[in-house]
């Protein structure tokens, strides 16, 4: 039984949404919508999906920074959901995020000495001024910039260096889990590769836990050992990364595989395009959320919200097709065809 | 299932196959001058450059220092009291010797409108003062805590915000007295409610950012939000507001004064001396040109101050 | 094929109080008739703003075409009046954006707006406009095209909004299509769909695409050629296949090396060390040396010249010196 850092039970993100009529009863928007999912120490889980699909409200749910309307977050055997905000603090040492924007993420009034020390003084991590400077110096030696760098303030930096200032940020409290929503969208190509090194060196030398949430396929390929696929607030697919991009089950990811670009123009490509576009989360279809817009869609799609298949050790898809029933029925008919 | 991977790919690789044997790497921080690391940016030097290329801020700028200058010695260097009675020359017209002229009591307008600079300027910035920081307390909590702070806050808000500003001030002074302490106060009392509004919107805007999320992931207790984060956010539109509203504190005070609510004879405030004036508008111009210049010459360079600062304080106006 | 866009020796520069930012210092580009160009650069290479000195959309900011010429068609578009610019731009010469919700007046239907494009350029009634725009719109493959002349653009989707933009800068046929970034904001599926309608809306309308991105992905798939931009320069250039099989210039090779790909299982991913100099600080004679492993004395202090390396594939390095004779 491998040793879970963390565990989501069913967890539900709903945000009400209020009616338009006088009398009308609230609706919410399913952002997340009852996630189940354990990540365990050392690895990298990457969260993988189209915008709209609740990746980057589950990252903040876990980090407590969302409501959680139900389900559990279990982090390091200690049920977290319900914590209140002096609860929350110790723990806020063993969790910290990465922000995609690197230009909201720091604020620009604040020298980056102060915005990385910031942890350490909420904490009282450091021992004495000296100590501070000391520690302030070290992350940012680590995440690869200099000492010349503190006194400045974020707007004199590139997109990749603030994202490095905000890593060392997070550093700071040394955690054991860190949350990285889309850390390397904002950036350039080449500084993409830079940040990506950076945080598998990281990861290696001071045994954290990633979740890695990101719409690039390619990029949470590169960094991730499990990977789990969303969409509209669920998983659809969730196990290896190997398993999962070399023979995707579920049609959604298939699909989401065979659009992204080939960065080689002599390629052959086999585009599955998905008709239509991805539904509202406040109203979103009954039964398989993906069945108004995927290709092998069965009558039982449309009603049924497929549960969990184990289809192998450490993988799931969320997919009726992988029922043993319809799978029986299916070779039944192949078989009768056959005759 | 159909394997998506069944693409004919053909791979490419790095070209490190050219690549010469041993090169030392690519050293890019050597590349960087010394200069170049000196060369900080601090978000005030922006400010400062900003504010620079507008001369008439400047000018303004330097219209104000000058009216601090005379507050603070104004008093020492004049070459007459105020209350310097001069039976023999009263009424007279601007010369040499008196270069505002005379009153009806022969007191120097000069000497009297230099010294009056203080009492304007005490009024005008005590007043403006108390209304930004009772103000900008309330709009904190109103926009952080949201909920019944939040509409109790806004209520009282909305109800003096009913009321034009100088009805406001004569209602209050009629309540609690003539005098130029009262005064202060009821300038302060409707002052407060627009840095309220203000700071609420800014708390609002700035509580959804990115960076005050990372602080809140942080652990960061609600003091250090609002005062390390949400505030520094809001100054510019404070001080902004600030310069303006001490524009508006002058002219009421002096209507006050005026009015006969406010300053007291023999005290040299300026809307007092615009009130001496009335009787002579026909036969001595002078005694109420001064006194009016002053306080118009006084709110321009307030108000100029104040645009040429939200020219220089808004992020949004860079090159 | 002839080139139906020649920019030569291009220099835009912005004046700034304290420095001039040359942003486009030295640019030469053609597109040819009937294909795709893409423009790869990161940020600072100076393609936005190439794309702006195109369209004449410098005015209102500090920058100015320095030096150079921009032709269409053999015609100079930058030292003309500004009726003759505004008369070029939305009818030869259009341009679609990355954030299609900020480029969409919210306040008009979307029906408004594409008209709007077609009258400021045809003297046709409001009528035949209406048509012309449904038509377009139609092409760009959107559901319930009647309805959604009438609808605003925060009620449509990001893809939507999209193919809303290609309708209003197609709608008047134009010899050029600029797309800066168009699919960059969009989810991968959608982005799909996005690409090929533009490829078949290039074959059906005969429009010549210049494509400006950072995603080499997207370039390998819609770019015929390729023109790889740092710092204001073009350092390689040439058509797609060569580029990518043969890349020459040591700054394409790591833009090659360092992408993630899938498949691929490396540890570690080749990356160019070091950051795009500060345009104030700019280093001395090769702009890459810096970051480059195979950078010698003569690169720190001379820029190179344009090599051709043969089949219009040229580089901006002094390595190449050796296999061909400057272009």
């Amino acid at each position: 039984m491998a040793d879970n850092l963390l565990t989501v039970k069913d967890l539900k993100i709903y945000y009400p949404v209020s009616s338009h009529e006088l009398f009308g009863k609230t609706e919410y928007v399913k952002a997340v919508d009852g996630v189940t999912f354990d990540v365990r120490r050392n690895e990298v889980f990457g969260i993988v999906g189209e915008s709209g699909c609740g990746k980057s409200t589950l990252g903040r749910g876990v980090c407590r920074l969302e409501h959680i309307t139900s389900g559990q977050v279990v982090l390091d055997g200690q049920d977290i959901t319900h914590l209140n905000n002096k609860e929350m603090q110790p723990v806020r040492k063993k969790i910290q995020m990465i922000f995609q924007d690197p230009y909201a993420s720091l604020n620009p009034r604040m020298s980056v000495f102060d915005i990385v020390g910031e942890p350490l003084q909420i904490h009282h991590l450091a021992e004495s001024r000296q100590d501070m400077k000391e520690r302030v110096l070290n992350l940012l030696r680590k995440v690869g910039l200099d000492y010349y760098h503190a006194n400045r303030y974020p707007h004199e930096f590139s997109g990749g260096q603030r994202q490095r200032i905000g890593i060392a940020r997070a550093l700071a409290v040394a955690p054991s889990l860190v949350i990285a929503d889309e850390p390397v969208s904002a950036l350039d190509v080449s500084i993409q590769a830079q940040v990506l090194n950076l945080l598998n060196q990281l990861k290696r030398d001071l045994s954290l836990t990633y979740i890695f949430i990101a719409h690039d396929l390619s990029v949470v390929e590169h960094i991730s050992d499990r990977v789990g696929v969303m969409y509209l607030g669920n998983f659809v697919e969730v196990g290896q990364k190997e398993k999962i991009y070399n023979a995707p089950l579920h049609p959604y990811t298939q699909a989401l595989m065979s659009a992204v670009p080939i960065p080689d123009p002599t390629a052959q490509r086999n585009r599955i395009i998905l008709k239509g576009n991805i539904p509202s989360a406040l109203n979103p279809p009954s039964g398989c959320k993906f069945h108004t817009r995927c290709p092998k869609c069965m009558e039982i799609c449309k009603t049924v919200e497929p549960p969990r298949y184990q289809v192998d050790e450490d993988h799931y898809v969320y997919c009726h097709l992988y029922d043993d029933k319809v799978k029986n029925q299916q070779k039944k008919t192949a078989a009768g065809k056959i005759d | 299932m159909a394997d998506v991977k069944d693409v004919d790919k053909k791979t490419t690789t790095p070209q490190d196959a050219k690549t010469p044997a041993v090169k030392p790497a690519a050293n890019p921080q050597a590349a960087i001058s010394e200069k170049e690391k000196a060369d900080i940016r601090t978000p005030m030097s922006e400010v400062i450059r900003k504010f620079k290329k507008q001369k008439n801020s400047v000018v303004a700028l330097g219209f104000v220092g000058l009216l601090v200058l005379i507050a603070i010695i104004g008093y020492y260097l004049v070459p007459y009291g105020i209350n310097q009675y001069d039976y023999s020359s009263i009424l007279e017209s601007p010369s040499s010797k008196h270069l505002f002229g005379t009153d009806e009591f022969g007191r120097d307008l000069f000497s009297r409108i230099i010294c009056g600079t203080r009492i304007s300027l005490a009024v005008g910035l005590s007043a403006v003062t108390v209304g930004a920081v009772c103000g900008t307390i309330l709009g904190l909590l109103s926009g952080y805590y949201g909920g019944w702070i939040d509409s109790l806050i806004m209520r009282i808000c909305d109800t003096l915000f009913a009321f034009p500003g100088i009805i406001l001030a004569i209602a209050i002074v009629a309540i609690l007295g003539s005098g130029l302490y009262n005064v202060v106060i009821a300038v302060a009392v409707f002052s407060t409610p627009t840095f309220a509004r203000l700071v609420r919107s800014r708390t609002l805007a700035l509580k959804e950012s990115v960076f005050v999320q990372a602080a809140l992931n942080l652990g960061a207790s609600d003091a250090r939000i609002l005062f390390k984060h949400i505030l520094p956010g809001a100054i510019p539109e404070i001080i902004v507001q600030y310069t303006m509203s001490i524009g508006t504190s002058i002219l009421t005070a002096s209507g006050l004064s005026f009015l006969g609510m406010g300053a007291q004879p023999p005290t040299p405030e300026w809307g007092l001396l615009l009130s001496n004036g009335r009787t002579y508008l026909l036969t001595s111009f002078h005694i109420t040109l001064f006194p009016g210049l002053a306080i118009f010459f006084t709110v321009l360079s307030f108000n100029i101050l104040g645009d040429g600062l939200r020219d220089a304080l808004d992020p949004k106006l860079t090159d | 094929m002839d080139n139906i866009l020649e920019i030569k020796n291009l220099h835009t520069y912005f004046y700034m109080d304290d420095c001039v930012i040359k942003s486009v210092d030295g640019v030469d580009i053609e597109l040819k008739r009937g294909s795709t160009l893409g423009i790869v650069g990161e940020s600072g290479s100076g393609k936005s703003v190439t794309s702006l000195s195109i369209m004449g959309l410098l005015i209102g900011t500090r920058g100015k075409v320095a030096e150079g010429g921009i032709y269409l068609d053999g015609k100079d578009i930058v030292h003309i009046s500004e009726e003759d610019k505004r008369k070029l731009r939305g009818n030869q010469v259009s341009m679609i954006f990355q954030e299609p919700m900020t480029s969409l007046n919210p306040v008009m239907t979307i029906g408004d707006q594409i008209i709007e494009g077609v009258l400021q350029h045809e003297q046709i009634s409001k009528e035949e406009a209406f048509n012309k725009a449904q038509d377009m719109l139609r092409l760009t493959g959107v559901p319930r095209v009647e309805k959604m002349m009438h609808e605003y653009p925060f009620q449509l989707s990001g893809g939507q909004r999209q193919r809303v933009m290609i309708a209003m800068a197609l709608v008047c046929k134009p010899k050029i299509l600029i797309a800066d970034e168009p699919t960059t904001a969009l989810d991968v599926t959608i982005q799909a769909q996005i690409l090929d309608l533009m490829n078949n809306l290039k074959k059906e309308i005969g429009t010549s695409i210049l494509f400006i991105t950072h995603d080499l992905g997207v370039v390998a798939e819609v770019c015929d050629d390729v023109a790889v931009m740092y710092c204001g320069r073009v350092v390689e250039k040439g058509d797609v296949k060569s580029i990518f099989a043969k890349p020459s210039h040591p700054y394409t090779k790591g833009l090659l090396a360092s992408i993630p790909r899938l498949g691929n299982r490396a540890q570690e991913l080749t990356t160019i060390p070091g950051n795009v100099p500060n345009p104030k600080y700019m280093p001395a004679g090769c702009k890459f040396s810096p970051r480059c492993s195979f950078a010698t004395d003569k690169c720190r202090q001379q820029e190179p010249g344009f090599y051709d390396l043969g089949g219009g594939h040229f580089s901006k390095c002094w390595l190449c010196a050796e296999k061909g004779g400057e272009a």
